[in-house]
């Protein structure tokens, strides 16, 4: 699943142009980002006409009991996990148990 | 050969350097193919810039001085943007080992979703900046 500052008609628009399959939840208020404290305390935050401030890219995997078994996180607001990277922590963590 | 052309010709390719690194870089963000390395972006506006300023030094035609500078511009630019990127979350911010905290939202239909759902199910949470 994927959370961001989008609204919930952007998450709309980006759920079919992409075909993703994943829930997509709006967290325009920062509300859940800010109970994982994710929210970027760094200078890039915020966009004009959007949110008034934005999460540090962050990609967590949780057990079956909720607990996070790996998560990693973006130095720079302009990347993200590499897709191979995700992959190889999923294959790493589900698989082999 | 004449001044004028050299400037100008300098001033034109310096501006078509910053201008391939900036499509490239574009490009890279709409497919969020940004790699780890900036460093060829780098070196494509250094040698931008060093063509600009050995244009502004000769007796190049005003439309080549236009073009240094806006290759200047854009290059300032892209360094702007990376310096200003860095990241920072709070100390307590969540961990591996930490237990995901209860939480809900409205999913891209407008529908509620609870983090209850989730449970005795592995899954993978990604929060990012948004604008897909």
């Amino acid at each position: 699943m994927t959370i961001s500052t989008d609204t919930e008609a952007e998450l709309l628009s980006g759920h079919k142009k992409h075909n993703l399959k994943a829930t997509m939840l709006s967290d325009r208020e920062l509300a859940i980002t800010d109970l994982f404290g994710l929210r970027n305390m760094g200078l890039h935050s915020g966009m004009p006409g959007g949110a008034k401030a934005l999460p540090v890219p962050t990609s967590i995997l949780a057990d079956d009991t909720g607990k996070v078994v790996w998560m990693d996180q973006s130095e720079h607001y302009q990347q993200r996990s590499d897709p191979d990277y995700v992959k190889a922590a999923l294959a790493e963590h589900l698989d082999s148990r | 050969m004449d001044d004028t052309i050299v400037g100008t010709t300098l001033g034109l390719a310096a501006l078509l350097v910053t201008a391939t690194a900036i499509g490239l870089w574009i490009r890279a963000i709409r497919t969020v193919a940004i790699g780890s390395s900036r460093v060829w972006y780098i070196a494509a506006f250094v040698i931008a810039a060093g063509m600009s300023v050995t244009a502004f030094n000769l007796d190049t035609h005003w439309a080549g001085h236009v073009a240094a500078g806006l290759s200047i511009f854009v290059a300032l630019f892209f360094f702007l943007t990376a310096a200003i990127g860095p990241q920072k979350v709070d100390t307590g911010a969540i961990k591996v080992g930490s237990a995901l905290p209860v939480f809900s939202g409205n999913d891209e239909h407008g529908k509620r979703f609870d983090s209850n759902e989730l449970a005795g199910k592995p899954v993978l949470i990604k929060f990012f900046r948004g604008h897909w």
